[in-house]
């Protein structure tokens, strides 16, 4: 905990902090969008009017600001700690590699899975609430649809942050903030696109898609962490 | 209490240091002499516990260096290369931060008077200066009481007044039993400052002079002779 507490405190908040609400604005704004559009827009765009596809595109859209957002926040706070002359003041301390590098991996993943969780519900909450005043779609805001939410908003929280630490690790093969961005944008734009297709399907289907592709990018970023683990901790200082 | 046996390192193709041996006694300052290039931060760097050596051993307080490279890091207070800070924070808070990292206590006022921060504490170290980033460096080295101290040509950037101020302070600690490996381009205030000094040619040290005996030498002596070696001379 004393580490948490320190590699807390290390970080410049604030920014991250406006991203973030910039983020959540931009979520509710998709939500309020798709809720608040006319019939014949909507079906243009053949998407139908309800809540199953408003949750589903919304969460998409969290799900891409927030792995981007942790991606960034990855690039910053441990990747350019490990590739600059930060790693100097790092490896003076007296605090074991895999045990710092795992904390800094902690806070990040946290922070990204707990944004993208705390803006889908609020961005869904908010929706919910306007239907309940100006009853835009046909059908109503009830149980089904608040569970929905709930297990969109949690499977899309943690593939995001899986997916930044998926690309900080090639930020750490490449010794590369840019490498880091770009490999989440091209991990992201297909991985969102895919699953807002896939998650129109109805009920059980979309659930189970979501439900593999937790599981893969759960997989494939334990892997991963094992490698950037193992990585700093046989780090040179060139 | 630092002890190079034999250390060879290669990058790829390239041999920075080849079967390269130093002890350095407790409460000893040891300096480093070199061209640029000559190998003096690899070797700082091999003591303190960031490169592995490729063969040899660094012994630090009793301990192989690379493989205990968090544990002799208690013992350890360094300067090596830039010196690097938390921007965003002031020069107090980077020195808090660094004394819960290494889970001590101090007098972080104090160490900033030492150094001749006094009163700035509270500025963000992204409005420093060079001379005042590496005083704030040096604090940071000291902060903890380390037995050894591993800086890597710490006067860069500071003034005549600011360097005399180190020298005196690095020269007490030594004194108090602090073990000091020193590099520096600076002839003179190695010169007045060292016990021995090493001169690192070729990926080797070529020579080791006993600073005891150049003292009571003509002025300059020291200067010559360890320049002529730098320039691939003999005496």
């Amino acid at each position: 905990m004393r580490l948490f507490h320190l590699e807390w405190k290390k970080i410049n908040k604030r920014p991250y902090l406006y991203a973030a609400l910039g983020m959540a604005a931009f979520s509710l704004f998709v939500a309020m969008l798709f809720m608040l559009m006319p019939k014949e827009e909507m079906e243009l765009s053949q998407i139908d009017p309800v809540w199953g596809n408003i949750t589903t595109l919304v969460s998409c859209v969290t799900f891409a600001e927030f792995a981007v957002f942790g991606a960034v926040l990855n690039a910053r706070t441990v990747l350019e700690d490990y590739i600059g002359k930060q790693v100097l003041l790092l490896f003076s301390y007296p605090i074991r590699r895999e045990e710092l590098i795992r904390t800094k991996m902690a806070i990040t993943w946290g922070l990204t899975a707990g944004g993208a969780l705390v803006t889908n519900l609020a961005a869904m909450l908010a929706a919910a609430v306007v239907s309940f005043i100006f009853r835009p779609l046909e059908t109503g805001f009830g149980v089904n649809e608040a569970l929905a939410v709930l297990l969109y908003s949690a499977g899309m929280a943690v593939m995001a942050g899986n997916i930044a630490l998926i690309s900080l690790w090639f930020g750490f093969w490449k010794s590369s903030v840019v490498t880091e961005i770009v490999s989440s944008l091209i991990i992201i734009i297909p991985l969102a696109n895919m699953l807002s297709a896939s998650l129109f399907s109805s009920g059980l289907q979309g659930y189970l898609f979501l439900l593999a592709a937790v599981g893969a990018t759960l997989a494939v970023s334990a892997v991963i962490t094992m490698k950037i683990i193992h990585r700093v901790k046989n780090m040179e200082v060139k | 209490m630092i002890e190079v046996k034999r250390i060879t390192k290669q990058y790829g193709n390239t041999t920075v240091l080849e079967e390269c041996s130093l002890t350095v006694e407790k409460g000893e300052i040891y300096a480093l002499v070199g061209v640029n290039g000559a190998g003096k931060t690899t070797l700082q760097k091999l003591a303190a516990g960031f490169l592995e050596p490729t063969s040899g051993r660094v012994y630090v307080h009793g301990m192989p260096a690379w493989e205990n490279k968090e544990e002799i890091q208690r013992y350890l207070g360094s300067l090596i290369e830039v010196p690097v800070f938390y921007e965003h924070l002031t020069a107090e808070e980077n020195l808090n931060l660094h004394l819960e990292y290494m889970g001590v206590q101090a007098d972080v006022g104090k160490i900033l008077g030492t150094v001749g921060l006094e009163g700035i504490g509270s500025k963000p170290v992204s409005a420093f200066s060079l001379g005042m980033r590496q005083r704030l460096a040096i604090a940071r080295a000291l902060l903890h009481r380390p037995e050894i101290l591993i800086l890597d040509e710490p006067f860069n950037g500071l003034d005549p007044v600011a360097a005399d101020e180190m020298k005196r302070v690095l020269m007490k600690s030594a004194g108090d039993g602090m073990t000091i490996l020193i590099s520096s381009h600076i002839l003179g205030d190695i010169a007045q400052m060292a016990d021995t000094v090493g001169i690192i040619a070729g990926g080797k040290i070529q020579k080791e002079f006993s600073m005891k005996e150049y003292r009571e030498k003509e002025a300059g002596e020291f200067e010559r002779e360890v320049l002529q070696i730098m320039k691939g001379g003999t005496i």
